[in-house]
């Protein structure tokens, strides 16, 4: 291998290698503001269901809760991401949930005395799912709603993204490398014509000479 | 240098027509999927577009079924199709008309439409709504002041159930004791089939058992079904969600005009008139599109329960 050829090869590498290293970070960054934008939307939504669950839990209502809960479970075109919704009372008791079979038993993971101090969060189940818990409220404290969220899709456009930033490169890259293949062919194909014409020229004038001696 | 050039011209194609393939590929998958959703494209375009469309149904105790579907069928009319009752004795006979052609679709069943689905020539193309919601529930009510509050606590004490096919009213109820005690056949000390949702109610109220098993809505405040001794009861359990009754269509009815009868049916909860008077007639008040893995949850309990 020639050293230009050495050359070439080391220039499409690195200009590979940078592209690809630049593509990745760029990518992981807007992973993490993705997922970090799917929690937020998430909770809010969350959020939102609580404050309209409030007033049944506040009189009681287990039904109109569950129907709640229900529409949510009927229609998972509409909700794709949420796989369970669970409502909790302040006794730490289920009082809706999307299994209605879990009604009035006690709730999975619930320590004593957190119910009425609850916080919204976020916790990451480490399965591909997400579990987003809310404070049920009105003036005080009424229960808890915490859900599952399947990250499923966002893992899905991760993954889109991901593969259409390596094409990206690829596309890139495979220009690059045919041009720069395309200089070094026409670079060595002229030296190659020079060192030629410079053999001719020099056999041609030993020719011309020894016709002279 | 020239073969060279035809060479990279030939990977470049070869990555473009890679890309093209993986696009069209994915665009492939969507449309098979969408026609997989739709049922209504298994029917023939050249099908049979019935004048009048006859409609199956079955007679509710106390009521006269042509008087029942009469909004149903004036909401059809309204919408450009002529359409009349045809009533048969039972699910069975109902079924048996939607064989022969009888009938070009039918109200049937969450256990009815479970158990003919597999042979029946008709495909499910909506499910019943009531107040928005295409399920309900089943309960286990006892008395307000009785002081059990889980299922075990039921051990060895009297049960009043609707009749062995009912679907909220006994069914599931038997399912959902399946999944939580071990012996649900001896579970209780005693049984007793009282025929209704309401007659349940009354014996629970009136102490004659100690629990039963009902339909969520005869027990739900609000609600105009609601039986008036159900203030004196308290929800102890619930089953899972039931799906409501299905409509089906004939597997030889045109798929245009199948999906004109759709879109009457699903245009029927924005009609409130119409929405408000099949409420009190048979209960519905709208439709939405059928989705038969929504009726597997009956399959699997009808399953289990002649499973020994």
């Amino acid at each position: 291998m020639t050293i230009s050829a050495k050359i070439v090869a080391a220039v499409s590498i690195v200009t590979a290698l940078v592209g690809a290293l630049g593509a990745a970070l760029a990518i992981d960054r807007l992973v993490v503001e993705q997922r970090r934008a799917f929690c937020d939307s998430k909770r809010e939504a969350i959020e939102l269901l609580a404050v309209a669950i409030a007033p049944s839990l506040r009189e009681g209502s287990h039904h109109q809760a569950q129907a709640v809960l229900d529409n949510v479970a009927n229609f998972p075109e509409r909700y794709p991401d949420v796989r369970a919704l669970e409502v909790v009372d302040l006794r730490g008791r289920v009082f809706a949930h999307f299994d209605p079979r879990r009604y009035g038993t006690p709730a999975r993971g619930i320590a004593e005395g957190a119910l009425a101090t609850a916080t919204p969060m976020t916790t990451e189940l480490g399965n591909g799912e997400l579990e987003v818990s809310v404070p049920v409220r009105l003036a005080h404290p009424l229960g808890l709603l915490r859900a599952r969220v399947d990250e499923a899709r966002l893992d899905a456009a991760v993954r889109r993204q991901r593969r259409g930033a390596g094409l990206l490169v690829l596309g890139a890259m495979v220009p690059i490398g045919v041009l720069l293949y395309l200089l070094y062919r026409r670079d060595t194909e002229v030296a190659h014509a020079r060192r030629r014409l410079a053999q001719l020229t020099s056999t041609h004038a030993s020719a011309s000479s020894k016709g002279d001696a | 240098m020239r073969r060279a050039s035809v060479s990279h011209a030939g990977w470049l194609a070869a990555i473009l027509a890679a890309l093209v393939l993986a696009s069209s590929g994915c665009r492939r998958t969507d449309e098979v999927e969408s026609t997989r959703r739709d049922v209504i494209a298994q029917l023939p375009k050249d099908g049979r577009v019935p004048e009048p469309l006859r409609l199956g149904a079955t007679p509710t105790t106390g009521a006269d079924t042509a008087e029942l579907f009469s909004p149903l069928i004036a909401h059809l009319r309204g919408s450009g199709i002529n359409a009349e009752v045809i009533v048969a004795s039972d699910y069975d006979a109902l079924v048996d008309l939607v064989r022969k052609g009888a009938v070009d679709m039918a109200a049937l069943s969450p256990i009815a439409y479970v158990k003919a689905r597999r042979s029946m020539p008709a495909l499910a193309i909506a499910t019943a709504t009531r107040g928005g919601s295409p399920t309900y529930i089943g309960y286990l009510v006892v008395r307000a002041d009785d002081p059990v509050d889980s299922i075990e606590g039921l051990r060895a004490r009297r049960v009043a159930w609707v009749e062995r096919s009912s679907t909220s009213g006994y069914l599931f109820a038997r399912a959902l004791l399946r999944s939580t005690v071990a012996d649900p056949e001896r579970f209780f000390s005693s049984e007793v089939f009282v025929g209704s949702h309401g007659a349940v109610i009354t014996a629970v109220a009136r102490g004659e058992v100690d629990v039963g098993a009902v339909a969520s809505v005869f027990v739900d405040p609000g609600l105009p079904e609601r039986h008036p001794d159900a203030e004196r009861l308290k929800v102890l359990a619930k089953t899972s969600r039931i799906p409501l009754d299905c409509i089906v269509v004939h597997r030889a009815v045109s798929r245009d005009f199948a999906e004109k009868i759709r879109d009457a049916l699903l245009a029927l909860s924005e009609s409130h008139a119409a929405a408000a008077a099949l409420g009190q007639t048979w209960g519905v008040t709208g439709f939405v599109p059928a989705n038969d893995e929504r009726y597997d949850s009956v399959a699997d309990v009808l399953t289990r329960d002649r499973a020994p």
